[in-house]
């Protein structure tokens, strides 16, 4: 009998998009196939043969055979939310997925104010904290994900962009927001164990917008942003007036010491209301088949500190065309990213709350001393151990971060000719970046007095850093449906990567010469990786995934690292009993384990026995000669990966037709192998102290995430969602030796370490002095509770105690509810945590005995400080320790939509928001959601206020 | 796979292979174990720090005994530093979390595994191996000679602040967990191999400026034996005698003509110092050395009265006790605006800054306060030349005075003493050499024509002798081993704020426990090292 080859594509009749999970089978027969990624298909058929088209999330379609190609679009089956979600080197269909995955795409009514792409996983993702910027712009949010594995290493997550994993030093803060369509987090070892040894942290997959699928006109988008900035909140300290009224009763100085005449707001004098505005134009399309997308961006924002400014100008370009006959696809994206940053030192926060309101901004010193600004003088004299005027600071420092970044990716897939099961991918990404750094702070500016050489000679910095990164990853996919109803789905792949960095600094100062070193160095990691899916009937799920990792970091021994992980998925409505129950559209048990790899440790050569050559500034004489000394370095030759294992538990679920949808997760997760910063024995090595692996810690958790539609009617749309986390971490070993005594200082300020690492207790976990209180409940000064529990007074350590309060919120959460009515949109997201604790030291530091030194400089106090009447800094107190607990309103929005403004497809929105309106909190700080949660000069968040414009033709 | 391999890209980061290629590697890392005593890292100022997890600031070695041997005792109070532990200093009152504590253990092990490695690096074999024998065969027992002296003077040291410690040598390998000896095997070590190089060294005065001669060897066994008896309870004050003599009698390290060039930015022309580690103000920039006295003595203000050489740079968080100002007599304890450098004074030693300044180190009805007024400011550092000018106008940033790490001064009187306390001389002897020093002091007899210092037999005594030290050593980081060795550490003799817990009207020092006679082993090595025993009493 003569067969007939028969292609085609399928695409979801309502978006035109590609549907790529579709199935091909033989009514009546045993064949079939499955599309590939461009939801393409070619099948041997006998003419006439009905051909039937599946797709989970469709409703399913027979069709003749009798054509070539079948154009075929598919409806979705409104009883199923079916998404397909993007997974290391691949996608699966969401319900098809095994492992814990959260996908965050941007809903453009209720996105808030989304300048760093951070910025749009605030509150969004159960187990995933994500603490935002600080308020200056172009600052870079935290993300942790589950906590995070490691304690010295790293605790970011692998950031993924295109399939091009970039390097954990790379900011994200470079791509522009509006470019981006959706972000993937894999947070189980079953999504991430494919990414092996960089995957303890979990993973963020983000993936850019690309051009249409469906051939039509161009679509124009521009968006664009008008913000003002306002400070918060500022530090209660005196004002010039009550200053001078207590200065005489509570400051110990001399009988002859004179206050100023002047009245200074220092704080009002470093901040100022701000402006930013944020364009952003795309173009996207399908011209000749080619999908294309292009798009052009432009921030401008100035922080509310003067002199600090953020520009970011981006473009992007991708194309996606295909040939023959759609067997190979090409993928092309390309960003050109252009910062020009004017950072400030953040020690201008502390010195403008402590800096004596008596004193002139302006003052006119001989000999040109300080440029016309305030400098501390005795006899004529700066005094270097004086404060610096944070004025002067600001205006007369000249600082420029200049980054050019480039970064992009061809990807090609080809399926086999003959062999249409068999896919190849090949990847070839890169990312470059060059950063300029300059600060230029000229002669006798106030700076040039208490700080460099004390002498009034200024310095120039320079440096410049570049970094290339190049990847290489090919893989072979196999895909084949047995039986019509199973599938089998098999991947094997390499990846070879370098990362290599080289920085130059430059120093100049006046008639010294210049011993600033260059450094270079690169890393290659080398992997091998394989994944394996088996589904019954779509009802159970098997993933298995195994990926071997070769790094130069480590030695020939320790190079190489397996990270194996396996899955399970039992879909209960697939089961007769459960499908009846109209109720219940989606329910799902996931069951998994895998073994994943934290290999980012700092240095590049940590295994290595290195002599470092000193430079020009430290030398020894030998009789006329200075030499360069050469000193052998600490290493640890049997350093290698930190080690995770991870069990989760998940359950998804969608009942009424998505009317209320949800997943919930419990993990339990153990690392081994934990770098840890300690001590060596005294002689043994050329340290005394090294990273080494040493500890373990046990993460556990249960994550929540709801959502739904309670309103769904013709003029009005009501959404809500939300999640919450519940995440504990323990550490379970730290040292060679662990005692009931013995832990790890971490959590420094001025070599004052605040926090330890201790088994049995929470990383960073506050190590404080008890203090003890009068019977009015007020504090006594230098008087705590030891742990005999008499008072003493002595500071030492061994009178501290482990609080039981760390910084690491054990609680988040985080809602974002939108309504639409009509035209109208009104939208709110808030996040929020409780159970962590921060340090208030900008408080601890303030004293009556810091309001005059003894070097004859007088200096500010907050008012806090004065009722409190401590003389000197007792900064370990644990009054200080206060609770972080918040919640903060993220933003408010309000939008109105215009629709077919003058033609079919052509629309405009307006709208307005409030960004971060109000936290509430207990925290007398001005606001308590600190990374570390320490609070010391922290550049508070400002409030925004926003009036956006988008406008599609 | 090959990529797997890479090595260092920077060329400041050497594998072995290439820094022991040729001869000048050898000299720089031996350079090292020298720097290692005096700067604190790898790139100033305060870069690249030796020690980790710890203050670059406060990591060198000079810096680090300052704390223990000066601020511990009657010397020395200090203003600052209390996150480093340095009211545990002003209370004697430390434990084993004493930050500042690890200092100058770490530094002390870092430089003896410095040493080892330089002298597993530099055997015969290994130069066979690299081609190196025969270029170096005439100077590489001297360069190995001069690394056993720094690991000797370490240990010696180690014996001296801490007792017993963990040993280690070149015969075991980088990793291996050392093993505890008793103060008797560390100082026994530490004789021993002094004793086998001494010869070895070279010649006195033949070696290159900053680096160490057979001189150095016999001051170290003299100081050694000097204490032997407190250390290991075995007298031995007839072989102190002889090396003092020896080092006095050499004759290539005279006393210099005036006690105040000692510690001035020219040093270096002064001939007294035995083993000077070399600082200056371009290519020893650091928060350590010199450096470090001059500015932790001296505070901005002060520079408005005299020439100190570095402007008004200074932080000014160490004054004297007044139990030091006191061994001058009242006359010259003051400082005369006028006479900036004493020269009117009778003991030319009696360098102290008074203007504004309280001599007490307390405030009445107030606990201890960081007031850099209370408590006279010690002067005897000056980073100007015997000439009396400075280096440029303003002074330099850094300093340029040479560290006196032994000088013959000290070999006097520790040659006087170890008669007095029964080496086999003559009292005449003895007070002779103490006269000497006070002579010089004074500028009197053969030093000039000033009134004279001289004392009499009847004066000269054990507790003269004791005082005498602290006025021609004191900031020299010798007080603490002195007053052990006298017995009147702990008990008997009490200064300002020992023994107090700092608060107000509490100044009056008081007797302490005798376990203070040592510093605890820092509780680091306890989570790492299973084969340690704290020092008693410490917990």
């Amino acid at each position: 009998q003569e067969s007939l080859l028969v292609t085609g594509t399928v695409t979801d009749k309502e978006t035109g998009e590609p549907l790529i999970t579709a199935l091909i089978s033989v009514k009546g027969g045993a064949s079939g196939t499955a599309v590939d990624a461009s939801g393409n298909f070619r099948i041997s058929v006998a003419p006439n043969t009905i051909l039937i088209i599946s797709s989970i999330g469709y409703k399913t379609k027979e069709i003749m055979a009798n054509q070539d190609p079948l154009i075929i679009s598919l409806e979705p089956n409104e009883e199923s939310l079916d998404e397909v979600v993007v997974i290391g080197y691949g996608r699966v269909r969401k319900s098809d997925a095994t492992g814990a995955v959260s996908t965050v795409k941007l809903d453009p009514l209720n996105k808030g104010l989304i300048l760093t792409p951070q910025d749009a996983l605030v509150g969004k993702i159960a187990g995933v904290n994500v603490v935002p910027g600080t308020g200056a712009p172009g600052s870079e949010g935290i993300i942790r994900i589950r906590m995070g594995a490691s304690l010295s290493a790293s605790n970011d997550p692998l950031i993924v962009i295109d399939g091009v994993p970039i390097a954990g030093s790379a900011p994200l803060s470079s791509i522009n927001p509006n470019d981006i369509e959706s972000f993937t987090v894999l947070k189980d070892a079953s999504a991430t164990a494919i990414y092996g040894s960089r995957a303890s942290n979990g993973v963020v997959i983000i993936t850019t917008k690309k051009g249409a699928a469906r051939s039509g006109k161009p679509q124009v988008s521009y968006t664009a942003n008008f913000m003002v900035n306002r400070v918060y909140d500022f530090f209660d300290v005196l004002s010039a007036d009550e200053y001078r009224e207590i200065f005489p009763v509570k400051a110990i100085a001399p009988e002859d010491f004179q206050l100023g005449s002047a009245s200074t707001d220092w704080q009002r004098e470093i901040y100022r209301t701000s402006f930013g505005t944020d364009h952003s134009v795309s173009l996207s399309g399908n011209s000749l088949n080619v999908p294309y997308r292009a798009s052009v961006g432009y921030t401008n924002q100035d922080g509310i500190i003067s002199e600090n400014n953020f520009q970011r100008s981006n473009v992007s370009l991708g194309i996606s065309p295909k040939f023959f006959d759609s067997h190979l696809s090409l993928d092309i994206n390309f960003k050109g990213i252009w910062e020009n940053e004017r950072p400030i030192s953040t020690g201008v926060i502390g010195s403008a709350i402590s800096f004596d309101p008596t004193r002139p901004v302006r003052e006119q010193h001989p000999n040109n001393v300080g440029l016309g600004y305030f400098v501390w003088m005795n006899e004529g004299n700066p005094i270097s151990l004086a404060p610096t005027n944070p004025v002067a600071n600001l205006f007369l420092t000249n600082r420029l971060n200049k980054e050019f970044r480039t970064l992009g990716n061809i990807a090609l897939d080809y399926v086999v000719h003959g062999f249409e099961d068999l896919r190849i991918n090949t990847n070839f990404g890169y990312d470059i970046r060059n950063r300029d750094f300059s600060e230029i702070i000229p002669d006798n500016t106030p700076a040039t007095f208490t700080s460099i050489r004390n002498d009034g000679r200024g310095r120039q910095l320079f440096s410049e850093n570049q970094n290339t990164n190049f990847i290489f990853t090919t893989y072979a996919n196999y895909n084949k449906t047995i039986r019509n109803r199973n599938n089998f789905d098999a991947m094997v792949g390499y990846e070879w990567q370098r990362f290599w960095y080289s920085v130059n600094p430059q120093s100049i100062v006046r008639d010294i010469v210049d011993t600033s070193v260059p450094d270079e160095d690169a890393l290659y990691l080398l992997s091998f990786f394989t994944r394996a899916n088996y589904s019954i009937g779509s009802k159970i799920l098997f993933t298995g995934t195994l990926r071997a990792d070769g790094s130069s970091r480590f030695s020939q021994e320790n190079r190489w690292g397996y990270f194996p992980s396996g899955a399970v998925a039992y879909r209960l409505t697939e089961e007769a009993f459960i499908k009846n129950i109209s109720a219940i559209s989606d329910l799902k048990f996931r069951v998994s384990y895998g073994k994943t790899g934290q290999q980012d440790i700092g240095g590049y050569h940590p295994s290595l026995a290195t002599y470092t050559v000193s430079t020009n500034a430290q030398r020894y004489l030998f009789g006329n000669e200075w030499i360069n000394m050469m000193r052998p370095n600490g290493y640890d030759p049997n350093i290698r990966w930190e080690t995770t294992s991870t069990y989760n538990l998940g359950f998804d679920f969608s009942l009424f037709k998505d009317y209320v949808f949800g997943s919930i997760d419990v993990y339990h997760r153990t690392t081994n192998d934990l770098l840890n910063r300690i001590a060596v024995p005294a002689g043994s090595n050329f340290t005394n102290i090294i990273e080494t692996n040493i500890g373990s810690m046990r993460n556990q958790g249960v994550e929540f995430a709801l959502g739904g539609t309670p309103i769904k009617k013709n003029n009005l749309e009501w959404t809500i969602s939300g999640n919450f986390t519940y995440n504990k971490a323990t550490i379970t070993k730290l040292n060679t030796i662990d005692t009931e005594d013995n832990f790890v200082k971490t959590g420094t300020i001025s070599r004052r370490d605040f926090q330890i690492h201790k088994v049995g207790h929470t990383p960073n976990t506050f190590f404080l002095l008890q203090q003890a209180y009068d019977d009015n409940g007020n504090p006594l000064e230098g008087q705590y509770i030891g742990r005999d529990g008499a008072i003493t007074s002595s500071e030492q350590d061994a009178n501290k105690y482990v609080t039981g309060k760390s910084s690491l919120p054990p609680y988040f959460y985080g809602i974002s509810t939108r309504v639409t009515y009509k035209s109208w949109d009104f939208g709110m997201n808030g996040h929020g945590s409780f159970g962590n604790y921060v340090l208030n030291y900008q408080q601890a530091g303030q004293t009556l005995m810091s309001l005059f030194s003894s070097e004859g400089v007088s200096s500010n106090i907050s008012r806090q400080a004065l009722d409190r009447g401590f003389v000197m800094e007792r900064y370990f107190s644990d009054m200080f320790l206060e609770s972080g607990s918040f919640f903060r309103f993220d933003n408010i929005t309000a939008g109105y939509t215009i629709n077919n403004i003058w033609k079919e497809g052509s629309m405009l929105r307006l709208a307005i928001s409030a960004q971060n309106m109000l936290i509430l909190t207990r925290y007398s700080g001005v606001d308590p959601e600190i990374f570390n949660g320490l609070d010391n000069n922290v550049y508070q968040r400002p409030r925004i206020f926003t009036c956006s414009i988008n406008f599609n033709f | 796979f090959k990529d797997l391999d890479t090595l260092p890209l920077n060329d400041r980061q050497l594998i072995s292979e290439q820094v022991y290629a040729t001869e000048q590697g050898y000299l720089a890392v031996l350079a090292k174990l020298y720097g290692s005593l005096i700067l604190n890292g790898q790139d100033g100022p305060d870069r690249d720090g030796d020690l980790g997890g710890l203050d670059v600031g406060y990591s060198g070695y000079t810096r680090a005994i300052f704390y223990l041997q000066e601020c511990s005792t009657d010397e020395v109070a200090l203003h600052a530093g209390s996150s480093q532990g340095s009211r545990d200093f002003l209370f004697v009152n430390w434990n084993p979390s004493t930050p500042i504590l690890q200092y100058a253990y770490y530094r002390l092990y870092m430089t003896i595994a410095y040493c080892n490695e330089f002298l597993r690096e530099s055997t015969d074999e290994k130069l066979q191996s690299r081609g190196l024998l025969d270029q170096m065969r005439s100077k590489i027992e001297y360069y190995r000679s001069e690394a056993r002296f720094i690991r000797a003077y370490s240990y010696s040291m180690i014996c001296d602040l801490y007792g017993s410690g963990p040993f280690i040598d070149e015969s075991m390998p980088v990793g291996v967990i050392p093993q505890q000896r008793s103060r008797a095997e560390i100082y026994n070590f530490a004789v021993n191999e002094l004793e086998e190089i001494k010869d070895k060294l070279r010649l006195p005065g033949t070696n290159d400026y900053g680096r160490v001669d057979q001189v150095a060897s016999w001051f170290l066994l003299s100081r050694i034996y000097l204490n032997s008896e407190t250390w290991v309870g075995q007298p031995e004050y007839q072989k102190a005698y002889d090396y003092a003599s020896m080092v006095i009698n050499s004759g290539q390290y005279p006393l210099a003509s005036d006690w105040r060039h000692i510690f001035l930015a020219d040093n270096n022309t002064c001939q007294e110092i035995i083993w000077p580690l070399v600082q200056d103000g371009e290519y020893t920039i650091n928060s350590a050395g010199t450096n470090f006295l001059m500015k932790a003595l001296n505070n901005g203000r002060m520079s408005n009265f005299y020439v100190t050489g570095i402007g008004a740079r200074s932080w000014g968080n160490a004054r004297a006790k007044t139990q030091l100002v006191e061994k001058f007599s009242p006359s010259d304890q003051i400082f005369d605006i006028e006479d900036t450098w004493g020269d009117k004074k009778a003991d030319k030693r009696a360098q102290f800054f008074t203007e504004g300044h309280t001599k007490e180190t307390w405030r009445s009805n107030q606990p201890f306060i960081n007031d850099f007024t209370n408590g006279y400011a010690i002067i005897k550092w000056r980073n100007v030349n015997k000439n009396r000018e400075e280096l440029v106008p303003g002074g330099t940033t850094y300093t340029y005075i040479d560290y006196p790490m032994f000088r013959t001064a000290d070999a006097y009187l520790m040659a006087a003493e170890a008669i007095l306390r029964g080496a086999d001389d003559s009292r005449a002897v003895a007070l002779e050499y103490v006269n000497e020093i006070r002579d010089r002091a004074y500028l009197s007899g053969s030093y000039g024509n000033n009134i004279s210092g001289r004392i009499s037999d009847a004066e000269l005594t054990l507790d003269f002798i004791l005082d005498e030290r602290a006025r021609e050593l004191y900031t020299e980081s010798v007080r603490r081993t002195d007053l052990i060795r006298f017995n009147k550490f702990t008990k008997g003799y009490n200064w300002d704020w020992k023994g107090s817990d700092g608060t107000a009207n509490n100044f009056l020092g008081r007797d302490v426990d005798d376990k203070f006679k040592l510093f605890p082993i820092p509780d680091n090595e306890f989570t790492v090292n299973p084969n340690l025993t704290q020092n008693p009493d410490f917990r």
